[in-house]
């Protein structure tokens, strides 16, 4: 931590936030979606609860399940008569 | 025909608009498939809405947003069917006070333990097949499920969903939530129906917040 970080902490130190309020950031979190301040207090929460910590990175590992449930084939018979309609277009 | 007066080997450049629907097409299936659970009625979205881009391609003014707007249209075409055929949605939206709190699957299941002492979390989405997470897809309320899917399946930003159903970035937040609670809610009552065998740890205190 730098000199500069230090001061700025003594100014205004992170908040520990209770498990109710990171919840509610859990999925801006989880989106990419949280800067500043308020992920900055989520960090800083994590970091002491391991109750939170788990539960934040069970919801990440169930999006990259949920997201590569969903691969699919396209139908060749439709790509096919949708590319014959744009060529013929 | 060529100089030679032979027919050219490669077949006519299509225009960018053409060449972006192509690209697309994996996309748009697979969106169409994620709201509708249906393969058929997949196929007709898609072929639907290629044909309506291709009608209205003049009115599309942004170039970098033609995914976006066929998105909306399958969207649209969707919900029109919907209507159309009353379908009844799968599960009622729970009204009371506490259906309304938001559900979390690792809450349910980290005070529990496998019978094989496995970490209980990480077991259970390793057991999750695809089929199983697009059952449950299947049972979230239309207006859900499509927000969820343009987020998680599809990966839009909450501002392009915003756009693409033409709703406010709040309305988004809170059905992406939403949809995600009820989605660890159906997850976790499949879990128990399917005899996951679980044995209730003593609940620890691990948060003094």
């Amino acid at each position: 931590m730098t000199v500069k970080n230090k001061e700025e902490m003594k100014k205004d130190p992170i908040r520990l936030i209770t498990c109710k309020e990171a919840e509610k950031s859990f999925n801006d979190s989880i989106d990419g979606y949280l800067t500043g301040k308020p992920k900055n207090e989520l960090d800083h929460h994590l970091a002491h609860c391991r109750k939170c910590f788990g539960r934040i990175e069970f919801e990440h590992l169930l999006k990259e399940k949920i997201h590569s449930s969903a691969s699919v084939n396209f139908p060749k018979s439709l790509r096919k008569k949708i590319s014959a309609l744009l060529l013929n277009e | 025909m060529s100089k030679a007066g032979l027919l050219p080997l490669t077949r006519p450049v299509v225009d960018d608009f053409n060449s972006a629907v192509l690209r697309s097409l994996d996309d748009l299936f697979r969106y169409a498939l994620s709201i509708s659970h249906d393969p058929i009625l997949a196929e007709d979205l898609v072929s639907e809405t290629v044909l309506k881009a291709l009608e209205n391609k003049e009115k599309l003014k942004d170039a970098s947003k033609q995914k976006q707007w066929m998105l909306r249209m399958i969207t649209n075409s969707f919900i029109d069917r919907s209507r159309k055929s009353k379908r009844k949605i799968i599960i009622p939206l729970e009204t009371n006070r506490s259906g309304n709190k938001s559900f979390s699957l690792y809450e349910a299941i980290s005070h529990s333990t496998f019978t094989d002492d496995s970490t209980p979390e990480v077991k259970l989405i390793q057991k999750l097949s695809s089929e199983k997470i697009q059952s449950v897809i299947k049972q979230l309320p239309d207006v859900f499920r499509v927000a969820f899917v343009l987020c998680d399946i599809e990966e839009l930003s909450y501002h392009e969903i915003a756009l693409t159903l033409e709703l406010r970035i709040g309305t988004v937040r809170s059905r992406i939530a939403r949809a995600r609670s009820m989605l660890q809610k159906l997850l976790w009552k499949d879990a128990l129906e399917a005899g996951i065998k679980i044995k209730k740890k003593k609940k620890e205190s691990i948060c003094d917040c």
